[in-house]
C-alpha cells in the first residue's frame, strides 16, 4: 500500500465505516478503490466513507467515489461520505456537485444514522 | 676482585696452613732431642695421611662403581682385616679390630668422635700397661703421638675441603651469570613482542627496533648495535633503519649485500665476527635475520675493545635474532594488511559526488586513530535518472580488511538494485539478503534515502543506522526517526519499513555514522544531542557543516572509529519560479503538490488558494503522466511564476494529448478550469501546453 493514503475499515451492525487518510490522486486512486470494494461484504447495508483526514482528492478521488456510488447501487447498497465544514475537499467536491450523486454528512457518525434511517423499514 | 674476597681468601689460606704450622712445630717440640728417626717416623706418617687423604676425598670416594662391587670391596676389607688380626703370634692383634669396626657403626659425626676418643682411651690404658710391665714408651709419648695423628689428620683434609669449597662457590656464580643473561634474554623476547603488539598499535617499526637493540645491546653486551633490513623492493641492498650506540652505519645508509660483515652476513646467512684493527669499532658480531629460509635483514653489535665476542655470544645473539625476525616478519605482515584494507576503502568511496542539480552535496571520512580499527564505514550519492538521487551511509560491523571487502560487495549491490527498485524498503532487504549469502557472519548498519530534489521529498529506509538530521534553512534541527528496523545480516527475513520526510529548500540533510557520535564514557544520546546542537548554528554550505560537525564532535582528536559524514543541500527556491522537471509517473504528483505548497506559502497565499492550484495542477500533470508513452523515461515540465498578483502555471509534456475517456476522466478538465482563472489548452506536433493563471487575494469563480 502506498505511503500517500490509507484507508481503516470498521463495521458497525452492517454499515462499513471506511475512514480514508492522506491524499488521493492518480497514483492511488485504483488501489484505493479496489481496497474499499472489497471492504464491503455483500451483506452489508451500505458503506460510508470518511473524508475528514482526507488532505487532497484529486479527479481520480473524484471518480473513485461516483464508481464506488455505482456499483454499490447496482448491488442495492448505499455509500455515504462524511466530510466536515471546514474541509479543503469542498472546493472541488462543490465543482463536480457530489451531492447530486451521494449524500453527505458532516461526521461519520451522522452519516451513518441517516443511512441507517434510510434502510429501515 | 672486592676486599670481601681478599678477606675470604686470605682466611682460607691461613686455616688450611694452620693445623699444617702447629703439626710441624708440635713434631719439632715433642721429638726434640730424641732419635732422629723417631721425628721422621712422625713425619711420614703426617705426609701419608695428607697424600691418603687428598687421593680417598678427591679420587677413589669418587670412583663410579655399582653397589655391588662396593660390597665386595667391603667384603674383602673385612675378611683381610680378620685374617691379618686372627693370627696366633700376636695377643695383641685383635685390638687392631677396634677400628674399623667403630668406623662400620658410625653415623654421625658426633658418634664417630665418642667411639674415637673411647678407642683411643683404651688404646692408651693398654698401652701403658703393657709398657709398664714389658717396657716400650711411656704413656706420655703415646699422647703425644695420638695428638700429632689427630693434627695431622685435620692437616691433611683441610686443603680438599678448601678445594672443593672453592670449587663450589666458582659454580654458584657461573650459575647465577647464567641465569643473569637468560633473564636478559627474556627481556628481549619481551621487547620483540612489543613489536608485533606496536604495529597493531600503528607505532613505527623502526622505533620499536630502537627498543629492541637496548635490549639486546644490555643482554649481549655492545657499545653499538645496528638493524639492517633487506630492501623490499627486490634491490639486493641492506638498509640500516635502526641504530644505538656507536656504529657505522647511520640510519639509511644502504649496504651492499658482501660489504663489510653485515654485507657478508646476508650474504652467507652465517653468523660472523669480526675484528678489526683500526676504527671505533674493533669487534663485531653479526647475525643473520631470517624467517625460515627467508632472509629479513642482519643484526649487527660492535664493542670498541678487540676480541670481544665468543662463540656463546653468538648463540645467545643468534637466538635473539631468531625472535626479531620473526617479529618484524609479523609487524610488516600486520601492516600491509593494514595499508591494503586502507587503500580498499578509499578506492570504495566516492572521489567526487554526482552534480544533482538543485542540491549540493559535500562528504568527510576520517579514518580511525589506531590504523588497525580501519572499518567498514562508506556512503555513497547515486544518481537515479528520472527518480532523483540515492543517499547512502552504511557501517559494517567487523574492522580490517574483511570488513572492507563486504563493504564493497554492499556498495556496489546497492548502486544495482538502487537503480532497479525505487522503494528504499525494497533495497534494504535485498541487500539483507545479499549480506547474509555473502558473508553469514557480518552485520552492517545503512540508512538509505532517495532525494527528488526538485520538490524535496525524502523517502527513506533504515536498517539499525543512527538518525539522519535534516537542519533547515533557519537553523531548526530534527533527527528523521522513521523506519527503523534491524541491521543488514541480523535477523533471517527482516521487514524493512519505508518512511517519507521532506527536505525543504535552504534546508540541509546529515548522513553519518556512529563514530561521529559515540565517546568511551558518554552515552549516544549526548553524542546525538550534540550533533544536534552543533549543526543547529547559522547557515553554512555543506562543506563548511561537514567540517564544523566533525571538529566540534571530535575535538581535533583522532576518532576511535572511523567517521563518515554526508551532507546534502536542497537549493533555496529561486525567487519568483519554481521550475520542475519530472519523470512521467503517477507516483511524482504528491512531490508537485509539497513543492506548490512549499512556493505558494513562501508568495503570501492563501489554504484555500494553494489547495485550489495543487488541484489545477495536479489535474493537468496527471494528463501529463497518462500521455507519456513508451519506455519510463519521458519526463514534463511544470513551470510556475508570480505576476502581479497572480500565479501562471504552465504545464508542458512532449506526448499528443488524448481527449479524455469515460465521464470520470473528463472531470480533470473540469476542475481546471473551475479552479483558475484562466485555462489554455494548445496540443501541437511536439507535445502538450497547458495554461493556467490564478488571481490571488480573491476567489476565483466556482
Amino acid at each position: 500500500m502506498s505511503p500517500l493514503a490509507d484507508a481503516h475499515t470498521s463495521e458497525h451492525d452492517g454499515i462499513v465505516v471506511a475512514r480514508l487518510g492522506g491524499e488521493v490522486d492518480l497514483s492511488n486512486a485504483d488501489e484505493l478503490e479496489a481496497a474499499l470494494t472489497g471492504a464491503v461484504p455483500n451483506t452489508a447495508l451500505g458503506l460510508v466513507v470518511d473524508l475528514t483526514g482526507t488532505s487532497f482528492l484529486g479527479s481520480s478521488g473524484v471518480s473513485l467515489l461516483f464508481d464506488l456510488a455505482e456499483r454499490l447501487r447496482d448491488r442495492q447498497q448505499q455509500l455515504r461520505l462524511a466530510v466536515p465544514d471546514d474541509s479543503p475537499l469542498w472546493g472541488v467536491l462543490e465543482i463536480v456537485d457530489i451531492r447530486s450523486a451521494i449524500p453527505v454528512a458532516p461526521t461519520a457518525i451522522d452519516a451513518v444514522a441517516a443511512l441507517r434511517a434510510a434502510v429501515s423499514p | 676482585m672486592g676486599s670481601a674476597a681478599v678477606t675470604g681468601a686470605v682466611r682460607e689460606l691461613a686455616a688450611i696452613r694452620l693445623p699444617a704450622v702447629g703439626l710441624v712445630v708440635l713434631a719439632i717440640v715433642l721429638t726434640d732431642g730424641s732419635d732422629p728417626a723417631v721425628a721422621f717416623w712422625w713425619l711420614a706418617a703426617a705426609g701419608a695421611a695428607y697424600a691418603a687423604a687428598s687421593l680417598w676425598l678427591v679420587y677413589v670416594r669418587r670412583l663410579s662403581l655399582p653397589w655391588f662391587a662396593w660390597l665386595a670391596v667391603d667384603a674383602a676389607l673385612l675378611a683381610g682385616l680378620a685374617y691379618a688380626s686372627g693370627g696366633a703370634d700376636s695377643p695383641m692383634r685383635p685390638l687392631f679390630l677396634l677400628l674399623p669396626i667403630a668406623g662400620v657403626i658410625s653415623y654421625s659425626p658426633a658418634f664417630t668422635a665418642v667411639v674415637g676418643a673411647a678407642s683411643t682411651l683404651v688404646y692408651l690404658v693398654v698401652g701403658a700397661a703393657h709398657s709398664a710391665i714389658e717396657g716400650g714408651p711411656g704413656a706420655g709419648s703415646i699422647v703425644a703421638f695420638a695428638m700429632f695423628i689427630a693434627l695431622a689428620a685435620i692437616a691433611s683434609t683441610l686443603p680438599v675441603s678448601a678445594v672443593v669449597q672453592r670449587q663450589r662457590r666458582q659454580a654458584v656464580l657461573e650459575e647465577r651469570a647464567e641465569r643473569a643473561r637468560v633473564e636478559a634474554l627474556a627481556e628481549v623476547a619481551g621487547r620483540l613482542q612489543s613489536i608485533t603488539d606496536a604495529a597493531l598499535a600503528g607505532v613505527a617499526l623502526d622505533d620499536v627496533l630502537q627498543e629492541v637493540l637496548t635490549a639486546i645491546g644490555d643482554a649481549v653486551g655492545a657499545d653499538g648495535a645496528t638493524v639492517f633490513l633487506l630492501e623490499e623492493n627486490g634491490t639486493p641492498a641492506l638498509r640500516a633503519v635502526a641504530t644505538k650506540g656507536v656504529t657505522s652505519a647511520s640510519v639509511g645508509d644502504l649496504v651492499a649485500i658482501g660489504d663489510g660483515p653485515a654485507g657478508r652476513v646476508a650474504a652467507d646467512r652465517k653468523p660472523l665476527i669480526a675484528t678489526r684493527t683500526d676504527g671505533e669499532l674493533r669487534s663485531k658480531l653479526a647475525v643473520p635475520l631470517a624467517v625460515g629460509a627467508r632472509l629479513v635483514g642482519v643484526l649487527q653489535l660492535g664493542k670498541r675493545a678487540p676480541g670481544g665476542y665468543d662463540e656463546a655470544d653468538v648463540h645467545l645473539l643468534q637466538l635473539a635474532g631468531d625472535r626479531v625476525a620473526l617479529g618484524i616478519d609479523r609487524a610488516r605482515l600486520y601492516e600491509r594488511e593494514r595499508h591494503m584494507a586502507a587503500t580498499l576503502q578509499r578506492s570504495l568511496l566516492p572521489d567526487r559526488l554526482p552534480d544533482v542539480p538543485g542540491t549540493q552535496a559535500a562528504a568527510r571520512y576520517i579514518p580511525a586513530g589506531e590504523e588497525s580499527q580501519i572499518g567498514g564505514d562508506w556512503y555513497d550519492v547515486i544518481d537515479l535518472p528520472g527518480t532523483g538521487i540515492g543517499l547512502a551511509m552504511g557501517d559494517v560491523v567487523s574492522h580490517g580488511a574483511r570488513a572492507a571487502a563486504v563493504m564493497a560487495q554492499l556498495r556496489s549491490a546497492l548502486r544495482a538494485y538502487a537503480l532497479d527498485h525505487d522503494s528504499p524498503a525494497a533495497v534494504l532487504e535485498r541487500l539483507d539478503r545479499l549480506l547474509r549469502n555473502v558473508d553469514p557472519q557480518e552485520m552492517a548498519t545503512l540508512v538509505y534515502l532517495v532525494l527528488e530534489p526538485e520538490t524535496g521529498a525524502l523517502r527513506y529506509a533504515n536498517a539499525g543506522h543512527p538518525p539522519p538530521l535534516v537542519i533547515d534553512a533557519a537553523g531548526g534541527t530534527r533527527f528523521i526517526e522513521g523506519a527503523r528496523s534491524v541491521p543488514l545480516g541480523a535477523v533471517v527475513d527482516p521487514h524493512y519499513d519505508e518512511g517519507s520526510a521532506e527536505l525543504p529548500p535552504g534546508s540541509t540533510l546529515l548522513l553519518y555514522t556512529d563514530g561521529l557520535v559515540e565517546r568511551r564514557g558518554a552515552s549516544i544520546s549526548d553524542g546525538l544531542a550534540r550533533l544536534a546542537v552543533e549543526a543547529a548554528k547559522p547557515a553554512r554550505g555543506p562543506g563548511a557543516l561537514c567540517d564544523d560537525v566533525v571538529d566540534a564532535l571530535l575535538g581535533g582528536v583522532a576518532p576511535e572509529d572511523d567517521v563518515a559524514v554526508l551532507t546534502v543541500q536542497a537549493a533555496p527556491l529561486a525567487p519568483g519560479r519554481l521550475t520542475l522537471e519530472l519523470p512521467a509517473k503517477p507516483a511524482v504528483l504528491p512531490s508537485i503538490r509539497r513543492a506548490l505548497r512549499q512556493w505558494l506559502a513562501g508568495i503570501g497565499a492563501s489554504t484555500r488558494e494553494i489547495h485550489d492550484i495543487q488541484v489545477a495542477v495536479t489535474e493537468a500533470a496527471a494528463n501529463a503522466v497518462e500521455h507519456a508513452y513508451g519506455p519510463g523515461d519521458a519526463t514534463f515540465g511544470v513551470e510556475v511564476a508570480a505576476t502581479n498578483g497572480s500565479v501562471e502555471i504552465v504545464v508542458r509534456d512532449s506526448g499528443a494529448w488524448r481527449d479524455p475517456r469515460g465521464s470520470g476522466r473528463g472531470r480533470g478538465i473540469l476542475l481546471m478550469r473551475a479552479l483558475t482563472n484562466e485555462l489554455e489548452l494548445s496540443r501541437g506536433s511536439d507535445g502538450t501546453r497547458v495554461r493556467m493563471r490564478c488571481r490571488l487575494g480573491a476567489r476565483a469563480p466556482a
